[in-house]
């Protein structure tokens, strides 16, 4: 039988500082018309050289295909250029790209750029190519697609870009979408929406899609295929429901055992995958996977690499063993089980009744100016009116879209912000408007843990003095000999050598250098530390080590944490009590059970049916009801109840009054008209 | 953008009205008094002192200030020492022949540094690249009037190709005045060429590795396509802001190039006058060449809001 497209053991090495990488190497699979593929792997582990390669996307130098053949409709596009290789980029084959703010070119009209494609295509002219712009824009859910296709990319928001990076890439109806982490970058809600346009456009046209993601609830809910990718090769392929309900490769297995899922039961352990994904420079002929493998064999590091071989049907793995899931969770568990032999389970904390922070009615209004002399014309209420408390040794998670508030709130409460109004109390003590000197000797007692591991160490700076920084603020160590003392016991707390301290953070790789941002935090024997996004920019196999390594010294240290993410897997995970946020105001506070199992709020609602679930069974049972429409800004707060333009329950009188928070049952409050009077409130 | 070029003129307005006041002070802070410059050793007091009423010098500053900004605005500079005429009519007669030549340099400068970084940035890496970047240092590196003196010595004396010095205007005898005209041209535009090509070349390798350029490559366009319409349209975003800085750097340059080519222009202006100590005139010229750059520079600013939608449209 021939496929649609056919890619033969493709070769992609890069040479970089007279090194090779083999970004790709050997991978071969297959892609039919009308199926959606779903390529998953962490970040390096050459998807998107893969699928760029076949389209000579690869930048040369320092790339080179060196080996394999892509068949497309009979013909090998590696062998094509000129005339023809741009035929099938656009024509034939499409790709959508991860960052959606800067796949379009910001000094052209989205118009432009799409009818330049169409005209080169499709061969109409230019008014006609405005005509099917339009129809396009307004296919993908473009609202007023007749003015707007005038507009420049900066004029959109990063969902709007993106379904206007998908109009463009289906443009001239091509046979292949490849769509490259199309929804990494976007809100839950926009992430479901656009998946499911790309479904309806299979569905439609025939069109097959190839979904590049490290994202396995969005594999196992859209994808018919999935190919595993591991250090440049495929480790293991099959359809959706054999690879997630008899996963073969060790690989598979232990992401499968790493991530948070939504319905998890609450005491599940993460288990980890120990150890760095491989360097691809001058890589040998032996499991790549090898020393991270929880079931290696002595054979396993002497033979040559394992190639895919049938485990049944369709279903390939490239292991030396013959593996059962089972077997394999046996083994991690036994390891997790003498790792934690001394502690209990996480969630069975006993909990302190005492409030660490409590922050009443806090607003933070930001002046809008207009014209010349800047005159402020009217406030944008970031945080409005906002209540809530958090007890000692607890964990508290805060979600919400971007643009909600989130940051706002956490940099009021750090008083990096000068907040409008309302109290902040910390420790019995109202920092809201404390003098800076008063609240220094409080502010140790804070840490923060920033998002992004990469951009929030100075590049310069020894990690050992990174991790010191914070001592020699707040003076906390008298001799050198204490201070280097301290800062070792830093690095070994939060599972890092203290040999290290001299190396640089590119020295590190990603989760290393979250556990030196870490470890910092805790310099300063903090009691409360905020997480911000803490683990959104690692990898999946990472994130584990993270949230573990934050459990871990809650209990230790009896910390308190404000976690902040927009992954509600993982906040359910990690949280005692949640709390959502729209537009600048919470809607929604219980404890997690509460908050998951029994949602009130339709917003909350919302978000969780947005989250995909890396189940396929389960994925299959669940209606996805999408919340509609994007959060509006905040300067266009809708009157009375701001989720109205997106709630599927609204009615008249949820535009009249503002629904106040109220509480239901003992410890849960929802800001909704409806719902309270559902609860007769 | 109307609120953007509203703003920008303000900020120019309060621009010119700083260069007024340092432009002022000059004549205040300069040693010796302008009324016994003027008159010379023999003068008795009490001509100082008539010659001191005549030109409102015992008036207080501030009313001074005034009223030769009153002046100005009506075009009045005052009178010439040395010359013994309007300052305004002296400097309408040098001011053609630097904006000649200052403008002939920009364009040169422009239309061969900009294709030049766009030619080195596509052949990157190339023989060619290599050539374009070992000229646009040298370009860089060597002073205005280093290579005019080279120049003066290689083409007028050696070779003979071009006249010494000298100027005439275009209008007068076109070919004459080419002549004429090459070397300083050059020499003023050489350096302004340089970072233009590299600048271009820098912002076109940095575009050329944008997201939205692999995009454009996705879509199937030809390579030419994607360098005109897309890569051009945003690397020339960060030119134009050059040009801003050039025509500082050209009109600064002027006063070395037209001392050593012998160009009766602005720049030679000032310089006699600080010799004569006709510092009315120098006062006169900074105001004038303040201004110009000034407005040039809003220019820009004004035409980089139309290149960038970003900041047009918000
Ligand atoms: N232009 C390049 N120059 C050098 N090396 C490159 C280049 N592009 C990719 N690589 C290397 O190729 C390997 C595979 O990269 P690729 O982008 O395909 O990974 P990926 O699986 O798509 O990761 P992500 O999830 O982060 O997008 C990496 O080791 C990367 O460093
Ligand atoms: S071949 Fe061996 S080391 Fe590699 S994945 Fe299989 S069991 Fe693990
Ligand atoms: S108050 Fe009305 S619009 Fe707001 S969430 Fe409740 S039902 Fe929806
Ligand atoms: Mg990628």
């Amino acid at each position: 039988m021939s496929h649609l497209l056919e890619v033969k053991n493709l070769q992609t090495h890069f040479t970089v500082d007279r090194n090779v990488v083999k970004a790709v190497d050997g991978v071969s699979y297959y892609v039919d018309e009308g199926e959606v593929v779903a390529v998953v792997g962490e970040s390096g582990s050459g998807k998107s050289v893969t699928q760029y390669s076949g389209i000579q996307l690869i930048p040369t130098p320092p790339g080179k295909i060196v080996g394999g053949e892509v068949l497309f409709n009979g013909k090998n596009l590696l062998q094509l250029s000129g005339e023809e290789l741009r035929q099938v980029r656009g024509g034939e084959i499409g790709v959508v790209f991860q960052e959606p703010m800067t796949s379009l070119n910001p000094v052209l009209t989205i118009g432009y750029q799409i009818i330049e494609t169409i005209i080169l295509h499709l061969k109409i002219n230019k008014k006609d190519a405005r005509k099917h712009a339009i129809e396009l824009l307004k296919s993908v859910g473009i609202p007023d697609a007749e003015e707007r296709i005038d507009y420049y990319p900066h004029q959109f928001s990063g969902g709007m870009r993106q379904r206007v990076c998908i109009a463009m890439a289906r443009a001239c109806n091509p046979k292949i979408l490849i769509a490259d982490e199309a929804t990494t970058a976007l809100d839950v809600t926009t992430q479901a929406q656009i998946l499911e346009m790309l479904k309806d456009i299979v569905k439609e046209t025939k069109t097959s899609i190839v979904l590049v993601t490290h994202n396995l609830g969005i594999v196992a809910r859209y994808a018919d295929r999935i190919y595993v990718m591991y250090a440049g090769e495929i480790v293991e392929s099959g359809t959706t429901k054999e690879i997630f309900s008899s996963p073969k490769h060790p690989y598979t297995i232990s992401l499968l055992n790493a991530i948070p899922r939504l319905d998890d039961p609450k005491g599940r352990q993460l288990i980890p995958i120990d150890g760095i994904p491989p360097s691809l420079i001058n890589k040998r002929d032996i499991c790549a996977f090898l020393p991270r493998c929880l079931h290696r064999t002595a054979a396993c590091s002497f033979k040559p690499a394992p190639k895919l071989e049938s485990v049944g049907g369709n279903h390939y793995t490239a292991c030396h063993e013959d593996i059962k899931a089972e077997a394999i969770l046996e083994v991690a568990a036994a390891r997790a089980a003498v790792e934690n032999s001394s502690t209990e389970i996480f969630h069975h904390r006993q909990l302190d009744n005492e409030n660490l922070l409590e922050v009443k009615n806090l607003k933070m209004y930001f002046p809008v100016t207009k014209g010349i002399m800047k005159r402020k014309v009217a406030d944008v209420k970031a945080v409005d009116d906002v209540s809530f408390f958090i007890k000692k040794g607890e964990t508290l998670g805060l979600v919400g879209e971007s643009g909600c508030g989130k940051t706002t709130i956490i940099r009021s409460i750090l008083r990096m912000y000068e907040p409008t109004s309302g109290e902040v109390i910390f420790d019995g003590q109202n920092i809201a408007k404390m003098p800076k000197s008063k609240l220094r000797p409080i502010r140790k007692n804070i840490s923060l843990v920033f998002q992004d591991p990469f951009s929030s160490l100075d590049p310069r700076q020894s990690a050992g003095s990174i991790v010191g920084e914070p001592l020699i603020i707040h003076q906390l160590t008298k001799t050198k000999q204490e201070y280097e003392n301290r800062v070792n016991e830093l690095f070994e707390l939060v599972g890092l050598n203290p040999a290290w301290k001299n190396r640089v953070p590119h020295e590190f790789s990603g989760g290393q250098r979250q556990r030196i941002g870490i470890a910092r935090a805790l310099a300063s024997n903090p009691s409360f530390i905020v997480c911000d996004e803490a683990i959104s920019a690692l990898d999946v196999s990472i994130q584990a080590q993270i949230i573990n390594l934050l459990e871990d010294l809650q209990k230790k240290l009896g910390l308190t944490y404000l976690f902040v993410a927009h992954d509600l897997s993982v906040v359910r995970h990690i949280s005692d009590r949640v709390v959502v946020m729209y537009l600048g105001k919470i809607v929604e506070v219980a404890d997690w059970k509460s908050l998951y199992e029994n949602p009130l709020h339709p917003y909350t609602k919302g978000l969780l049916a947005a989250v995909p679930i890396p189940d396929p069974f389960v994925e299959e049972t669940r209606d996805h009801v999408m919340l509609e429409g994007e959060i509006p800004s905040v300067m266009n707060r809708p009157n009375g109840c701001a989720f109205i333009n997106r709630c599927p329950m609204a009615t008249k009188e949820c535009s009249e009054v503002e629904p106040p928070l109220v509480e239901t049952e003992e410890g849960h409050s929802v800001a909704c008209i409806k719902v309270g009077k559902e609860v007769g409130l | 953008m109307i609120a953007f070029i509203i703003r920008r003129l303000l900020q120019t307005v309060i621009v010119l009205f700083m260069v007024s006041l340092i432009v002022f002070s000059i004549l205040q802070v300069l040693p010796g008094d302008p009324a016994r410059t003027l008159l010379g050793p023999e003068a008795s007091p009490e001509q100082v002192e008539q010659i001191r009423e005549e030109l409102g010098l015992n008036r207080s500053l501030p009313v001074q200030y005034f009223t030769w900004v009153g002046n100005a605005i009506k075009g009045d500079l005052g009178k010439s020492i040395a010359f013994r005429e309007d300052v305004t009519g002296i400097i309408g007669e040098h001011l053609p022949k630097t904006i000649y030549i200052s403008i002939l340099s920009m364009v040169l400068a422009i239309i061969i540094g900009v294709p030049a970084g766009i030619i080195a940035a596509i052949k990157r890496g190339g023989k060619i690249d290599s050539l374009i970047s070992v000229i646009a240092n040298f370009g860089m590196a060597v002073p205005a009037f280093w290579l005019a003196v080279l120049c003066i010595y290689l083409f007028s004396l050696k070779l003979g190709w071009f006249p010494v010095q000298g100027y005439t205007s275009p209008f007068e005898d076109f070919w004459l005045s080419t002549q004429q005209v090459i070397m300083p041209v050059i020499c003023l535009a050489f350096a302004a060429l340089a970072s233009f090509a590299r600048q271009t070349r820098s912002a076109m390798l940095e575009v050329i590795m944008q997201d939205f350029t692999r995009t454009a490559r996705s879509k199937g366009l030809k390579e030419g396509t994607i360098i005109i319409k897309h890569t051009l349209k945003n690397a020339i975003i960060p030119v134009i802001t050059l040009v801003g800085l050039q025509v500082r750097n050209i009109v600064g340059s002027t006063i070395f190039i037209e001392q050593v080519f012998n160009i009766p222009g602005m720049g030679r202006l000032v310089v006699q006058s600080i010799f004569n100590q006709d510092f009315v005139v120098v006062q006169g010229c900074v105001l004038v060449i303040a201004i110009i750059v000034a407005l040039t520079n809003l220019l820009i600013d004004i035409s980089y809001g139309y290149a960038d939608p970003r900041i047009r449209i918000k």
